[in-house]
């Protein structure tokens, strides 16, 4: 020690003494002319508020859909060259669709985190490979393993907004201390970002802070308290075509779109609103008000949290980007429905059915509650594209892609009504924010090289509305949807999918996409991609084509549709490596994608030890959730079993006699020939048949994007209307081991 | 135009395979992603799909792992091996497998743990002391460095699920508030799941949980108890692993905070030991010794080393403190048994599921021996830490208010036997935990089980092991090489050798050849059969340290032993034999500079100069009504430093309810409202309370409240003036005789509008947390 001398180390500043808060708000499923901020008709003050503190960008680009704008916005690259061609769901083998992140594409929050940043994401993921979202990991490509020092959100790409299932940093969080009277998912990420605000301030006030605050809001379903939805009684009545030139007119008012911007017309297969039969209107009416009401529900949790930063006297040296929408608008609502997932697992269903049950559940008034999974009609998710042709999936058209967004950092950027329309994206993002904090991007991070970045600085356009745009090339690909940006002109193929037409396309199978036509704008005179010039100029289409195509190779954009393989071979996507399961009691939130798939993809056998009291009930295993789920229960002390076919279709099986008292085995086969085909189920009580029969329609995908297999008790949304007031139902008697497993056939 | 397509992309040079060459073997890890199986090309009809398959890195029947580390506990405790703390787990496990009865910790927990999880020795891994009083010399910094990966890191990477429950302790002691960074936090250091604490030592009732990295409150519950939740939390784990990934083997790392201060644990555990030590510990000793031999669990020929001359000799207690010293005794036995009993239920898990056969169960019978932290015997075992004097009177006379005798054990006093029992618990070796130089401190019986690769013998094993072997060990079970280079770090090297030979051949030789200890000071080397060391300048069971600041390492005496002979360090050979002396204390040397020991006895630097311990880099704080789980540690001094705090806040009629609070039931302060009138509680560590309340309620409305506190002279347990005003007016004071220097608790927190954990005052003890029924605006706390 005499030798020694003792001295703390002080750890060097890696930032400028005054680096900016920084706050990104994401949307979900908004397109152009929903916030009347932009000449929509749904109130968003907050959107109101970033853009009049600050400036406005009407140029502005998502990917056109989920998964993918996410990763490009965090990573600043382009979606395909970090293996987001498509959702987290419906991820494949080639590189530039395989679900993940790679180690190096290191997000913007990886980087500020390490230069001293706290940083914290809020809501929806969605860009963890499905197959890793149990409680058992591995982690390293949750929110935490990607630089996010805090999560609280959901990880997959849609929730109940009543009954979610919600992680907190690698914790599954008990559904018991979220589902009390009156919880919202929006507003209660909203709270739980202002608490760490708080903690924030308290416990490490001289950082800087970084949040990404994704709402759930406002993808399907579309749920909302009712005074939210009751705010826009009466405000669509006459149908989305009216809508679109109201909003028309606005835009060109406010300035918003230029005056010479054309309103483009109707697709021929989408819907006018006077083909609707005047009997579903009001259907059609409400589930148009339920979605304006979450949405301006979710502006107004959004100013929430900005309000925290200003009580705290920190907005003068905080940047907010509000980016409004992912993608646009959403047409997967396709007729309008009370089940939003009937679409994606592509079964076919009449307006008629979907009145019929909802007139069970409480009529027009039980939309947007916790009892439906609805969402509206694909001629709402146009009209809220205005001008724009098309909807999210269409990375082709702008109403798939163009996104308002708001920034605003009063210390730095001087307030400016002068919309910005240099063409830009989201992977533009992560290099501003770099620029601004004078962060070179790092060439390894943990050990791996990193990619190189593909976005842009924005940051010249922060003072000048009129500086020349610096990106000159973007490409957009959504499952074959494709275009590119070079130079003002714009190249694109609507691809095979029509989004707002259920089911898969006629010929999906040999599509090519050298068969696709090519259509093409110039966008210095055509805003809204009103002129097809393609017939006139073959060589430019030629010449933009072949761009494409050299983007799409640098950018691991192959094959050209990639996208879409997966929804054509389901037995390709990720998938649960195990096909036989043992539970010792009751085990709980097995998210549903890596659940056996006990609903409609394959045969399967579960046996169960219980020990059943007297006056047995509550709920032995259930999967999925109201809007579609199946759960095997014991009511009355009888072993019952529900199939909700997406609250359309409810298959009820009853035994005849009571459950004996002590150790019983209860089995349910089921038995199906192909994923979606009938299925025959079975229950037996030791060994004897109780109960059989046969479920008409099948899932074949999945019941619900977020729900889970639980035994025990139904926790999340409850799947049976016969136990929804008493969910979750827990089992009064004890499970012992429980084994699952996959039957072939 | 299939062709043109078809050139365009091999213009661009496209390829599936874009990962860059990086080593798949595994001295690089993480393993580098898996290229992809499918061949792109430009359209669907030019390309293939197929699924990659992820490589196993395992062998198919690679075992689960399951190590057990027991806190605090020595060498003599476990009637396994002839103690006196009934463990029929430990015995359960030795019986099924294997022991050993020569290997050793590092004589401290945080650096015995970094040791344990690196298979570094403990300076190289920066944990040359606890985390609390780490330094700036790199052997002392409290940070594991990433260059020196944890087993856990390196099983994940090969497909291990991985969890940790309990104590940790390896974190560094100012990044452990909700803002993190946590990549020194369990999950950082390659834990999946940990559920436990992360300081030293916590309330075994009101523990300050962490689950991954969320602050969590246990429930408010008469039966809660911190063990029993780590075993059913440790078994739910379990469950979903063989619900979610049954393919995957499991590390897990359980490590209770038993049988570590508090002893914490339910008066019919306690009472099983009733009356059973009353002939106190020397004769414990004595007993344990006798047991020892009879049992073959120590040789023949060793001799039980006699008592420390500044230790007191059960026959210098006086009558009158006996049945406290006897009581303080019966709650640590029954503290231990509980814990022993708590392993019991997660192996019985194990084998009600079929999975004992295949699994590793390292069972580590203390990370350090056993405490003489409680020095005379204490209720509030900070006392010592703080180096506060006290006597074993005064003591008493705070337990009689707390409900006497009955109260130890209970979560009114955070209680710690006399280091005479932690002596017996030593048998048959000198000295206790802290000290490096004796086996007292350092050495461990170690149990191993796994029926599929141990066959069971009792004989034990002798081989001198250290820590740092198990990592290697595992390794080598499991067939990994390991890494060298972990997540783009360069790796140190290991230091601990494998023990796998012994598992199969009792006599297989010995494969560690060297080994340095060093503690405070306290140090000691082996080398081939020999022991040298030097004890040191602390004596831990001394509440006073003299000298500290004047010691100089190189005048220490050193004795030396030839342990071939010598189980017990019973005769210094010092004298006979200067020249191997020489020969090991030129080794120790050596062997210190290479593992980053220097300065020795560097991690003494925070008792004798207060200055040198790590704080809060900040001077005032803006906290508002929902800041809680603050650890005292990363807090403002409140207790310790003179300060001013500023509350804005409105009241109702008759408020009641904590306005803030800092530390717990064993030591602490806390501003808190009763009835309308305005309180003010310092607890001087339970033996003394200064108190202070306002004559008159406060009207309902807003007010300003100010908590003024002057130390009267700048120095470390300086007396105090507290003074408390509301709206600009004085309306209470207290005089604090003597301040709390370092801190209150280990684990507690700083709260506002609440006081979570242990509650710091009796007034409010049975409403605790007491949340205030008013609204707090900002809590502003500025240090003068």
């Amino acid at each position: 020690m005499q030798d020694s001398i003792h001295k703390k180390r002080v750890e060097p500043k890696r930032l400028a003494a005054e680096a900016p808060n920084i706050l990104i708000i994401l949307i979900d499923d908004v397109g152009p002319a929903t916030p009347a901020t932009y000449g929509g008709e749904i109130a968003t003050p907050t959107l109101d508020r970033v853009a009049k503190t600050g400036i406005s960008y009407n140029r502005f680009h998502s990917t056109a859909m989920c998964s993918p704008t996410r990763s490009a916005l965090l990573c600043g690259r382009n979606h395909t060259r970090i293996g987001n061609g498509q959702i987290t769901n419906l991820a494949n083998d080639w590189d530039g669709f395989s679900g993940t992140i790679p180690k190096s594409s290191a997000t913007v929050a990886e980087v500020l985190k390490a230069y001293g940043y706290n940083t914290a994401a809020w809501g929806k993921w969605h860009n963890t490979p499905s197959e890793q979202t149990t409680s058992k990991g591995p982690f390293d490509y949750w929110p935490t393993g990607y630089g996010f020092e805090y999560f609280y959100g959901f990880l997959a790409g849609e929730t109940s907004q009543y009954e979610p299932h919600m992680v907190r940093n690698t914790t599954v969080v008990k559904p018991h201390e979220l589902h009390r009277k009156g919880y919202h998912v929006t507003e209660d990420i909203a709270e739980d970002a202002i608490h760490w605000l708080r903690e924030q301030q308290s416990f490490a006030p001289d950082k800087p802070f970084l949040m990404y605050w994704a709402p759930g809001a406002s993808h399907g379903p579309h749920q909302v308290p009712k005074e939210w939805a009751d705010k826009y009684k009466g405000k669509f009545d006459d149908g989305w075509d009216k809508y679109r030139e109201r909003a028309f007119a606005r835009q060109k008012q406010t300035g918003w779109i230029p005056q010479n911007a054309k309103l483009t017309p109707r697709p021929e297969n989408l819907a006018s609103w006077d083909s609707i039969p005047e009997d579903e209107k009001p259907f059609q009416r409400r589930l148009m008000e339920v979605y304006a009401g979450f949405t301006e529900h979710a502006d107004h949790n959004a100013g929430r949290v900005i309000d925290e930063i200003a009580r705290q006297g920190k907005l003068d040296n905080t940047l907010i980007f509000y980016i409004w929408g992912d993608n646009g608008s959403s047409a997967e609502g396709q007729n309008g429905t009370i089940s939003e997932l009937l679409a994606q697992n592509g079964i076919p269903t009449t307006i008629s059915q979907h009145l019929k049950a909802l007139d069970e559940l409480g009529g027009l008034d039980a939309l947007g509650g916790p009892k439906t999974d609805n969402m509206y009609h694909a001629g709402w998710a146009w009209a809220g594209s205005t001008p724009y042709r098309s909807t999210k999936l269409v990375a082709a058209h702008f109403g798939g892609t163009r996104q308002p967004m708001a920034v605003s950092w009063p210390k730095g950027i001087k307030a400016d009504a002068a919309p910005r329309p240099q063409f830009h994206h989201v992977i533009d993002i992560a290099p501003t924010i770099y620029d601004l904090l004078e962060i070179t991007p790092p060439r390894e991070v943990n050990g791996v090289p990193q990619d190189s970045i593909d976005g842009v600085s924005m940051t010249y356009t922060f003072a000048d509305p009129k500086a020349k745009g610096q990106r000159l090339t973007q490409f957009f690909d959504i499952m074959a949807s494709r275009g590119i940006y070079h130079d003002g002109w714009y190249a694109c193929a609507f691809g095979p999918r029509f989004p707002w037409v259920p089911g898969m396309p006629k010929g999906i199978q040999t599509w090519s996409p050298e068969n696709d036509q090519w259509e093409l704008y110039n966008l210095d005179e055509d805003w809204s991609q009103a002129d097809d010039l393609a017939a006139k100029m073959p060589e430019k289409v030629e010449q933009m084509k072949s761009l494409f195509l050299i983007e799409s190779t640098k950018n691991k954009n192959l094959p050209i549709g990639g996208g879409l393989w997966t929804g054509l071979h389901p037995e390709d996507g990720p998938a649960t490596p195990y096909t036989e399961w043992t539970f010792s009691g009751a085990i709980t939130r097995m998210p549903e994608f890596n659940a056996p798939k006990l609903g409609g993809k394959s045969s399967s056998l579960v046996t169960m030890e219980v020990d059943v009291p007297e006056k047995a009930e509550g709920v032995l295993y259930a999967l999925g959730g109201f809007s579609g789920g199946l759960t095997c229960y014991v009511k009355d002390s009888t072993l019952c079993y529900e199939y909700n076919m997406f609250e359309i279709e409810r298959t009820k099986l009853k035994a005849k006699a009571k459950l004996p008292v002590g150790k019983v085995t209860i089995e349910v086969e089921s038995k199906l020939a192909k994923p979606g085909a009938p299925m025959d189920v079975t229950l037996k009580v030791n060994g004897a048949v109780v109960a059989e029969g046969k479920v008409p329609i099948t899932v074949p995908g999945w019941f619900t994007g977020n729900d889970c297999l639980d035994l025990g008790s139904d926790l999340g949304s409850p799947v049976s209307n016969d136990y929804f007031d008493q969910a979750p139902f827990a089992f009064n008697g004890t499970l012992g081991t429980t084994t699952i497993k996959h039957l072939k056939k | 135009m299939n062709s043109k397509l078809t050139l365009l992309a091999a213009l661009c040079g496209f390829t599936t395979a874009a990962f860059a060459a990086s080593p798949n073997d595994g001295s690089v890890l993480p393993f580098p992603p898996t290229p992809s199986a499918s061949k792109a090309g430009a359209t669907l009809q030019e390309s293939t799909h197929q699924r990659r398959v992820e490589p196993d890195r395992l062998p198919k029947d690679a075992p689960n792992v399951l190590i057990v580390l027991i806190d605090d506990v020595g060498f003599g405790v476990p009637d396994t091996f002839g103690g006196f703390a009934h463990t029929p787990t430990l015995t359960k496990l030795r019986d099924e497998g294997i022991s050993y009865n020569r290997f050793h910790t590092t004589a401290i927990c945080s650096p015995t743990r970094a040791a344990l999880l690196t298979g570094r020795n403990m300076h190289r891994v920066g944990s040359g002391t606890i985390a609390e009083r780490a330094l700036d010399w790199d052997g002392y910094s409290g940070v594991m460095p990433k260059s020196s990966a944890t087993m856990a890191e390196v099983l994940r990477h090969y497909g291990y699920k991985t969890s940790a429950f309990g104590k940790w302790h390896n974190s560094p002691a100012d990044q452990t508030t909700a803002m993190g960074p946590f990549d020194k936090w369990p999950t950082g250091y390659g834990f999946d799941y940990f559920y436990g604490f992360i300081a030293g030592e916590t309330s075994q009732y009101e523990p300050r949980l962490i689950e991954n990295t969320n602050p969590i409150e246990p429930p408010h519950n008469e039966k809660y108890h911190l063990t029993e939740d780590m075993a059913d939390k440790a078994i739910a784990w379990m469950k979903k692993h063989r619900a979610f990934t049954p393919d995957k083997p499991f590390l897990m790392y359980w490590a209770p905070g038993a049988a570590h201060g508090p002893h914490h644990v339910f008066p019919e555990w306690a009472e099983k030991y009733k009356g059973k030590f009353e002939d106190g510990w020397d004769v414990l000793r004595e007993e344990t010794f006798k047991r020892q031999k009879e049992l073959g669990w120590i040789p023949a020929n060793t001799e039980l080393t006699p008592r420390d001359k500044t230790m007191a000799a059960w026959t210098d207690v006086p009558e009158s403190e006996r049945a406290f010293q006897t009581r303080l005794m019966e709650v640590f036995a029954g503290f231990v048994e509980h814990t022993d009993a708590q392993v019991g239920k997660v192996v019985d898990f194990l084998d009600q599921t079929g999975q004992r056969d295949n699994t590793i169960i390292l069972y580590i019978w203390g990370d350090n021996g056993a405490s003489a932290e409680g020095q005379k015997g204490s209720i509030s075992e900070l006392l010592a830490q703080n180096m506060i004097p006290n006597t074993v009177e005064q003591q008493m006379k705070a337990l009689d208010e707390l409900g006497g005798l009955k109260a130890l054990g209970s979560p009114s006093t955070d209680n710690m036997y006399h280091a005479g029992w932690a002596w017996a618990g030593s048998s048959p070796f000198r000295s206790t935990k802290l000290v490096a130089a004796h086996f007292g401190g350092t050495r461990n019986p170690l149990v191993v089980s796994w029926p599929k690769g141990i066959k069971p013998d009792k004989t034990p094993r002798a081989q001198f092991h250290h820590v740092n072997d198990v990592a290697p060990t595992l390794y080598e079970v499991i067939g990994i090489t390991p890494p060298k280079i972990v997540n783009g770090e360069t790796q140190d090297p290991i230091d601990g050798v494998s023990m796998a030979a012994s598992f199969t051949k009792p006599d297989a030789p010995e494969t560690k050849k060297v080994q340095y200890f060093e503690n405070n000071g306290s140090r000691g080397i082996y080398k081939d059969g020999w022991f040298a060391c030097t004890f040191g300048p602390l004596v831990p069971w001394l509440t006073v340290q003299k000298g500290l600041a004047e010691w100089d390492a190189t005048k220490d005496p050193w004795e030396l032993y030839d342990l071939t002979k010598d189980f017990s360090q019973m005769h210094d050979l010092a004298a006979q034999h200067p020249e191997k002396l020489a020969e090991l204390k030129e080794l120790f040397l050596a062997e210190a500079k290479e593992n980053k020991a220097f300065p020795i006895g560097g991690g003494l630097l925070t008792r004798i100069d207060a200055t040198s311990v790590i704080t809060s880099p900040y001077k005032s704080w803006n906290f508002d009504g929902s800041t809680t789980r603050m650890p005292e540690f990363t807090a403002p001094g409140l207790g310790k430093k003179s300060n001013t705090v500023t509350i804005e806040l409105e009241t109702g009629e008759n408020a009641s309810g904590v306005l803030y609070a800092l530390g717990g039931a064993s030591g602490g302060l806390a501003c808190y409202m009763e009835d309308g009138h305005l309180c003010f509680e310092y607890n001087m560590m339970i033996i003394e309370r200064y108190l202070a309340k306002s004559k008159d309620k406060l009207a309902p409305g807003k007010h300003i409240i100010v908590v003024d506190t002057t130390l009267q002279a700048p120095k470390p347990g300086s007396p105090a003036d507290i003074v408390l005003s509301v709206d600009g007016k004085e309306v209470a004071r207290a005089a604090v005789k003597m301040t709390v220097p370092a801190a209150f608790t280990a684990s507690e927190t700083f709260d506002v509008g609440t006081d979570l954990g242990s509650p710091v005052s009796r007034d409010y003890e049975k409403r605790r947390p007491f949340k205030f029924n008013g609204t707090i605006g900002s809590v502003k706390v500025s240090l003068k």
